[in-house]
């Protein structure tokens, strides 16, 4: 047990602080577009310094980090109030997807241009009737020749308004069992017969979409990992999406418990005991998510393998999450509530922290199933 | 950095869960509970493997190892629900360590490392009874950062936990005055909480194994989510106690700046834990887990008598506001070059 930095940590931390101090992109755009290419442009100036994707190796442009060596970098994010840079699709899922699964071809065109910024990626996973049910993909994709046709509709798109690739999983085969008739392929979003249409969410803003396909053509060379093969696929993808949710997510607590409480300091709302318990109770589960995703580093570290322990972390941040954005409003006040108030964009914004990325209910069972090994029900 | 336990404290882990998996079964949980008595037998054998010392300098006769490797034995003894002084003990030992002077160290510490005088730790302000005070020969009182020794016996009392035998202080101004120490008061948090860890992560183990075997409608009870999400939960909220619990040994053991608040949180953390862990763990069981059999209750009337030990969860809460307040930034490194 030793929570202190190591050497390379520490050296690694001290240049990137420094470097941090002297590229800070200020302060954020207010609205929702211009924010995205803020954080898009945050990549492209991370990769000058070669930050862009720490845990990818070398060859690909990273530095082949660790992933406490990628805790300590998002770390030092938050602690600067730098944001999470854009296109994490690429650079959590995508890249990573690619370098397990992809041909060497496609290593070479993909790759490189999703650190400079240059492609932007989305996910084309949901559909209306395969949520959480995943294997109920139904977008179908028939074999023509080179060619693919895909026919089918796509949901809760996020980022499919900037995308140039989309990682798209499609059905293939009808005649197998539904989770061996799917492929995955890489769809150019500039293909002719995509329709995407902005989501309108519950806060009014547009961070999702739909996505239509109608007769869209995709090269057979664009899939990745074989066809018949894309459950496989699609799982290292979601394997790579729960990784990053440990540092990630407690971050973003973290940044919006301390405005929370330069909130309630300034106002003298600590005061009142009820309202002080409340708030410290929300701190303790902060702190025990921060920690827990440390531990479940070293852990995944020490057995070489990442496990379902990103259910936990997810479950821990979707709760408090929901928690403080609620005690947010009811301690804040009236103004809270004003239509234009941040508090209640985070408020409205974090009903949908228990639905997105694997709903809480199917981590609950993830949990129970391959974490506590109880019985499956199906 | 590594947090997870080391090779050689995983080893400690797996003796103790061992040991006491032997000679600690619920049947002699039961039996000590019924008679109101230690489990001489196992405290005999503890005593002979030298825990009551665990964390007691070589000097004075003890193993010198740390806070880390006595939260082990602390939450295996909570595990096993053992019968046996222990846990006062280390809680005796591990306050004078810190707050005693060595004149005194030397007066107490030997008889406290091998059982030979039985010890226990009680707050100044607080009426709360004390686990293993009740037959103790030496108390410490711990008032604010400092606090004193005595060997007046405590007033018995007895409580809805008869595995261990509580006390309350007669006179907390009686004895010799302790040096200034917050680690005294820090330290005994972290062995209280994983104590509570212990416990309750023996009652999700109990659930889990029980819930997958136990059939209604035809079917195992854990294939109903209704059964299986409720000890999801469980494990999501020990998952947090566990990083909790350690984290503060750490930081108490190496005298991290974040120390005093780490031991809040995870006493905070625990007093609620274990409670609702425990007592979801009677209702997993159905109607056998609210029978005198089931061994369930020995797991939570201890988490209930330990939860508002040395300071619930309010009052834990209260005290990290207030150190939040006073280092005025919620940076959090753990930078020790």
């Amino acid at each position: 047990m030793d929570l202190t930095l190591s050497a390379d940590e520490l050296a690694f931390r001290d240049d990137f602080r420094a470097w941090i101090a002297d590229h800070h992109p200020g302060s954020p755009p207010s609205n929702v577009e211009e924010r995205y290419y803020w954080r898009l442009e945050w990549l492209r100036e991370l990769n000058r310094g070669g930050f862009a994707a720490m845990h990818w190796p070398s060859e690909y442009g990273g530095r082949g980090a660790t992933a406490m060596l990628n805790a300590v970098f998002f770390t030092e994010l938050a602690r600067a109030g730098a944001p999470i840079p854009a296109n994490h699709i690429a650079t959590f899922m995508a890249g990573p997807t690619i370098m397990q699964w992809g041909t060497q071809e496609q290593k070479e065109r993909y790759l490189a241009p999703m650190l400079r910024a240059d492609n932007v990626w989305c996910q084309g996973f949901s559909e209306p009737g395969a949520g959480s049910d995943l294997a109920a993909v139904a977008t179908f994709a028939a074999r023509e020749g080179d060619e693919f046709v895909v026919n089918g509709q796509k949901v809760w798109t996020s980022e499919a308004q900037y995308a140039h690739f989309c990682l798209l999983v499609t059905r293939t085969d009808r005649s197998v069992a539904q989770h061996k008739g799917l492929t995955y392929f890489i769809l150019d979003m500039s293909s002719p017969g995509i329709t995407r249409r902005p989501l309108r969410q519950l806060t009014g803003e547009s961070e999702f979409n739909e996505l239509f396909f109608d007769n869209v053509r995709i090269p057979a060379s664009s899939v990745i990992g074989e066809v018949g093969n894309g459950w496989r696929v699609a799982m290292t993808t979601l394997m790579h999406e729960r990784s990053m949710i440990g540092a990630g997510y407690g971050i973003r607590l973290r940044n919006y418990l301390t405005v929370v409480e330069s909130h309630l300091r300034a106002h003298g709302l600590l005061d009142d005991p009820i309202v002080a318990d409340r708030f410290t109770d929300l701190e303790i589960r902060t702190r025990a998510l921060e920690l827990s995703a440390l531990r479940q580093i070293s852990e995944a570290q020490a057995r070489g393998s990442v496990g379902s322990e990103g259910s936990i972390l997810k479950l821990m941040w979707s709760d408090t999450y929901s928690r403080l954005a609620e005690f947010a409003i009811e301690t804040v006040g009236p103004d809270a509530l004003e239509d234009a108030s941040g508090w209640a964009w985070e408020y409205l914004r974090s009903r949908a922290s228990t639905i997105e990325g694997g709903t809480s209910d199917i981590l609950r069972n993830i949990v129970a199933d391959r974490v506590l090994g109880l019985p499956r029900a199906r | 950095m590594r947090f997870m336990l080391s090779d050689e404290q995983s080893a400690i882990q797996d003796m103790a869960r061992e040991v006491l998996a032997a000679e600690s079964t619920f049947d002699r949980v039961r039996s000590a509970g019924e008679e109101r008595q230690y489990d001489s037998e196992l405290w005999a054998l503890q005593r002979s493997m030298g825990w009551p010392g665990v964390g007691v300098p070589q000097r004075w006769g003890g193993q010198g190892l740390g806070l880390v490797e006595l939260s082990v034995i602390a939450e295996e003894c909570g595990y096993a629900c053992s019968s046996t002084p222990l846990l006062g003990n280390i809680l005796a030992a591990t306050s004078l360590v810190s707050a005693a002077s060595s004149e005194q160290c030397e007066r107490y510490l030997p008889s406290l490392a091998t059982g030979e005088v039985r010890g226990a730790v009680a707050l100044t302000a607080d009426s709360t009874p004390v686990p293993d005070a009740g037959e103790a020969g030496l108390i410490v009182v711990l008032e604010g950062s400092g606090g004193r020794v005595s060997l007046q016996p405590a007033q018995p009392v007895e409580t809805i936990d008869p595995t261990l035998r509580y006390g309350r202080v007669v006179d907390p101004s009686a004895g010799e005055p302790l040096n200034q120490s917050p680690i005294a008061y820090d330290s005994t948090l972290v062995v209280v909480a994983a104590h509570q860890l212990g416990l309750a992560q023996r009652a999700l183990d109990l659930s889990v194994a029980y819930t997958s075997v136990r059939e209604q409608f035809g079917v195992p009870v854990a294939t109903f989510q209704a059964v299986s999400h409720r000890l999801a939960q469980a494990h999501v909220d020990l998952t947090a106690a566990r990083s909790l619990v350690y984290h503060a040994a750490w930081a108490v053991q190496v005298g991290d700046s974040e120390a005093s608040a780490s031991a809040a949180r995870a006493k905070a953390w625990l007093a609620e834990a274990s409670r609702t862990v425990t007592g979801s763990a009677i209702h997993a069981h159905g109607g056998i887990g609210f029978t005198w059999e089931a061994n369930l209750h020995w797991l939570f009337k201890r988490a209930t008598m330990l939860g508002p030990y040395l300071g619930g969860a309010r009052q834990h809460r209260s005290r990290l506001l207030e150190m939040l307040g006073t280092a005025q930034t919620t940076s959090h490194e753990t930078d020790h070059s």
